[in-house]
């Protein structure tokens, strides 16, 4: 069984893998690193299960590309052994998401900005 | 003592009688013919009055409410060093402890175009460190932001839940993209439990609170700033007060699991200002809208815009998962923040649709009913009372679909939401 402490470094470690294949010479930032939370703490945080959550930002001022950018972290997902998904494009935003084994990453690229932020969830973990 | 001090006072005391918008322009305009280095000083002589004085420009406030928690912080770490503090002391220790830590960092640009990582440090409008506790936290930048979204929580939060409306905060951030801030607004003390939340008292006690912020909001960001107003549950609540009462005003209103807001509410139009869109959600089970224990649910309004919670991949169900991780409900909340409404995907389901268990038998409106009988404060504080001993904990949401809305199916490769962990 692993521990949510666990949890956490394996996704920030998947999140920064993903961030510096999607953008070549660059390595990923951890933006937020937060948790434990319980993710229905905006009712009443005194639910037992517990989540981290991991923002990592990368990019490269020169270059504005979000849908290659976006494509090449799904690249990478998908060959870490994530599913992911390509969601359709929303008014210049750039999206998609991907799970493995109970963790969750959402890309997110917006046109004109040359950040891609990565942000993924540990799954629920009780104890 | 220089005159900034007293002349502070003076104004505290003037701007106490005044009209919301009147008071937050008054202190701004006292700001802006301030010399900075008086302003300096305001900080750390007027801490406590200046950090939660609307109308403060925000980066003095950012100042002073870090003074304020350095100083609840060592009065805490004095009491637990003589072995006088409580357990709840502690509890508060560590939470303010916490509230002092860098909330991150980002990427950026120098003057020469060069890539730079950039601390974030935590920017608090308001902090009451004592009791139940208060604090207005805030993610971005105000003063650059192009929208600005207010997340008002509901019932149990206080200020050692602050972890988590951090992360709901970047959540939402995230979802809302590039140019956004986002501001956890607990600045009222939120019902402790069930039976104080069957009861109004908080939410009118909050609403001019909510409506002196949002004055205050008005002079710190720029014209033109799309501004989004979210109650979640009882925050629902302590925003259609604000509005009901104070004609609070925001661009867009987001309602998620609304309590309802009055019994004579029945309409947007009852208690949104004019041009204002509310937006609502109530997902498929959500016992606290069906139940209407302050008025009509506001997801039943003839001229609210319903919004979706699921898209059949992530579920949202019952009352307390609107802001779940990369659902439908939070997806849409981004895009009404960032005011990208032809995105925003909607559903018309009934209450009786979402809570039928067998054909022509559903739940939601016996649920009702028995909220509005006598016997609804008594079975609230028996609630509370198994709720202290333990005995019932928030149980985790379960794929769901509405039955009526035809929905996108998961694409190839895209599973349900996952058990575990197996690694």
């Amino acid at each position: 069984m692993i521990t949510l402490t666990q949890a956490r470094d394996l996704l920030r470690e998947e999140l920064l893998a993903v961030a510096a294949a999607a953008v070549p010479g660059h390595n990923g930032v951890v933006t937020h690193d937060v948790g434990p939370v319980n993710p229905r703490v905006l009712e009443d945080g005194s639910g037992p299960a517990t989540v981290c959550l991991i923002t990592v930002e990368n990019g490269d001022p020169a270059v504005v590309d979000p849908q290659g950018q976006v494509a090449a972290a799904v690249a990478a997902l998908t060959e870490r052994g994530w599913q992911a998904k390509v969601q359709p494009v929303e008014s210049g935003h750039h999206r998609a998401s991907a799970n493995r084994d109970g963790f969750g990453i959402v890309v997110h690229g917006w046109d004109g900005e040359w950040r891609l932020t990565l942000s993924g969830q540990t799954p629920e973990i009780t104890g | 003592m220089t005159d900034a001090e007293p002349q502070f006072d003076q104004l505290v005391a003037r701007v106490a009688s005044l009209p919301p918008a009147k008071a937050a322009r008054e202190v701004r305009a006292h700001f802006s013919t301030l010399p900075e280095p008086a302003a300096r000083a305001l900080v750390t002589s007027r801490t406590d009055r200046l950090g939660g004085l609307d109308g403060v420009p925000a980066e003095l406030r950012y100042q002073a409410n870090h003074l304020r928690l350095v100083a609840a912080r060592e009065r805490l770490r004095d009491r637990i060093a003589g072995g006088r503090a409580s357990r709840d002391e502690v509890l508060r220790f560590n939470t303010l402890t916490e509230m002092l830590q860098p909330v991150g960092q980002r990427l950026d640009v120098d003057a020469e175009g060069n890539r730079i990582v950039v601390p974030v440090h935590r920017q608090f409008l308001l902090v009451q460190p004592e009791g139940q506790g208060r604090m207005v936290e805030v993610l971005g930048d105000l003063a650059r932001a192009e929208q600005v979204a207010v997340l008002v929580p509901g019932m149990n939060n206080d200020l050692d839940k602050v972890r988590s409306q951090l992360a709901r905060a970047q959540d939402l951030q995230t979802e809302a993209g590039p140019g956004s801030a986002t501001i956890v607004w607990l600045g009222y003390d939120a019902p402790l439990g069930l039976e104080a939340a069957m009861s109004k008292q908080r939410s009118i006690e909050a609403a001019p609170l909510l409506a002196r912020f949002a004055a205050g909001l008005d002079t710190e960001v720029a014209p033109g700033t799309d501004r989004t107003l979210i109650g979640n549950s009882y925050g629902g609540q302590v925003a259609g007060q604000a509005m009901l009462r104070e004609q609070v005003r925001f661009d867009r209103v987001i309602l998620t699991g609304c309590p309802g807001i009055d019994p004579g509410v029945r309409s947007a139009a009852d208690f949104v200002p004019p041009g204002v869109q509310l937006f609502v959600a109530r997902a498929p089970g959500d016992y606290i809208s069906y139940a209407e224990p302050h008025g009509p649910d506001p997801a039943s309004f003839p001229d609210a815009i319903r919004f979706e919670t699921n898209d059949g991949t992530v579920a949202v169900r019952g009352h307390l998962s609107y802001f779940e991780y990369d659902s439908e409900s939070l997806r849409n909340i981004g895009r009404i923040i960032r005011g990208d409404l032809a995105a925003v995907t909607r559903t018309s389901t009934t209450a009786e649709e979402e809570s039928r268990v067998l054909p022509g038998v559903s739940w939601a409106e016996p649920l009702r009913q028995a909220a509005a009988s006598p016997a609804a404060v008594p079975l609230a504080k028996v609630f509370d009372g198994v709720r202290a001993l333990g005995k019932i904990s928030s149980p985790p949401p379960r794929p769901v679909t509405d039955g009526v809305r035809a929905r996108r199916a998961p694409g190839p490769g895209v599973s349900k939401r996952p058990e575990g962990p197996t690694r």
